[in-house]
C-alpha cells in the first residue's frame, strides 16, 4: 500500500520533510500540492499520481482540510475508485508517522485509514503537569 | 534475556524511539539509567511524557544493576537506555550483563567531542569507554534509525584516531 499526502501548498511536502527527519527517508509516500495555477493542474496532478500508484497498489490519502479543495478531489477520486482508495482529513504528523510505519504489515486499507484517525487523534492533546508520583518500574 | 534494546541516546527518549524502534523491537517499559537526569525533576517530567503509554523508570547508575536483573526476569520486555557509553562501561564494571548487543543513536555535538557522522560526536572519555565495551565481549552497533546500515566501532575508531 502507498500513501498520498495532499494539502494546499507545501504542507504535504514539508510535513513529509519532517517525517524523514525522524523516521528516515520514505519510499511509499507521496505529496501533491495544490499551488495557485490553479485547481485544473491539480485535479490533473492528483488523478495522474492516484492512477499510477493503483495499478499496483492500494492507497490511502491523507488530506489536510476537511472540505478543502485537495480533500474534495480526493473525495471525487474516492467515489469514482471505491476500491483502492481511502480518504482521511485532518492531516496530523502523528497520523502520518503511524500509517507510514504500518505499511508493511498489513493489506487492509480500511483497517489503514482507521489507524490514521486514532493515531491523528491521539497526536492533539492539552499537556497538563502529570503530578503522580509513579517513579519506578514494575518487573 | 527480556532487554530488548540497549542504546545509548543522549535525548533518551524522543521520536525517533517512540516511533521507529518501538515498532521494531517488542518493548514494554523503558529504564532509562544517567545520573544527571536522575536528579533533574524538570528533565523527568518532560521523559515521563515523551514515554507516552510506555512505562518508564529512571535511575541512577548505582541503582540499575538491580533493576536491570529485574527487568531481563521479567516477562516483559525493555529498552535500556543511557545518554553516555561511560555509563554502559560503569554498569559492565558493575558486573551487569547488558546482552551482546550495544545499539548507539544520537551523541550531538557539544565541546571537545569529535564529530564522526551523523549525529555522532565522541570525546577522549567516549572513546575510552567504547574500547571498554567492546573488550567486554558487547558488539557495538552505531544505527540511528532501524533501518539504517549499523557501522562498526572499529570503523568509527579510525575516524576518530584519523582525526587526531
Amino acid at each position: 500500500m502507498k500513501i498520498v499526502v495532499t494539502s494546499h501548498g507545501d504542507l504535504c511536502s514539508g510535513i513529509l520533510n519532517s517525517m524523514e527527519m525522524i523516521a528516515g527517508k520514505q519510499e511509499n509516500v507521496f505529496p501533491v500540492k495544490l499551488t495557485e495555477s490553479g485547481i485544473g493542474n491539480f485535479s490533473e496532478n492528483l488523478k495522474s499520481v492516484l492512477d499510477e500508484l493503483t495499478t499496483q497498489d492500494q492507497v490511502l490519502i491523507l488530506c489536510d482540510l476537511k472540505g478543502g479543495t485537495p480533500y474534495n478531489q480526493s473525495y471525487q477520486y474516492y467515489l469514482e475508485n471505491p476500491n483502492n482508495v481511502r480518504v482521511v482529513s485532518g492531516l496530523n504528523l502523528s497520523m502520518l508517522i503511524e500509517t507510514a510505519m504500518m505499511l508493511g504489515s498489513t493489506n487492509d486499507l480500511d483497517f489503514l485509514a482507521d489507524i490514521a484517525v486514532q493515531a491523528g487523534q491521539a497526536g492533539v492533546e492539552k499537556i497538563s503537569e502529570d503530578d503522580s508520583n509513579e517513579e519506578d518500574l514494575e518487573f | 534475556m527480556t532487554i530488548s534494546l540497549v542504546r545509548i541516546d543522549d535525548r533518551i527518549i524522543h521520536g525517533q524511539i517512540t516511533t521507529r524502534w518501538t515498532k521494531h523491537k517488542p518493548v514494554y517499559g523503558i529504564l532509562a539509567v544517567a545520573d544527571d537526569v536522575a536528579q533533574d525533576t524538570l528533565r523527568k517530567k518532560v521523559l515521563k511524557a515523551a514515554a507516552g503509554s510506555y512505562k518508564l523508570g529512571i535511575y541512577m547508575v548505582d541503582q540499575a544493576p538491580e533493576k536491570i536483573a529485574k527487568a531481563i526476569e521479567s516477562v516483559k520486555a525493555y529498552f535500556l537506555i543511557t545518554n553516555s557509553p561511560q555509563v554502559i562501561a560503569r554498569l559492565l564494571e558493575k558486573g551487569v550483563d547488558i546482552g551482546k548487543v550495544l545499539n548507539v543513536g544520537c551523541m550531538n555535538a557539544r565541546p571537545g567531542a569529535t564529530v564522526l557522522g551523523r549525529s555522532v560526536a565522541i570525546d577522549q572519555k567516549d572513546y575510552e569507554a567504547f574500547d571498554y565495551i567492546e573488550s567486554k565481549g558487547v558488539k557495538i552497533e552505531f544505527q540511528l534509525l532501524p533501518d539504517d546500515e549499523p557501522k562498526s566501532w572499529e570503523s568509527m575508531k579510525k575516524k576518530y584516531d584519523s582525526m587526531k
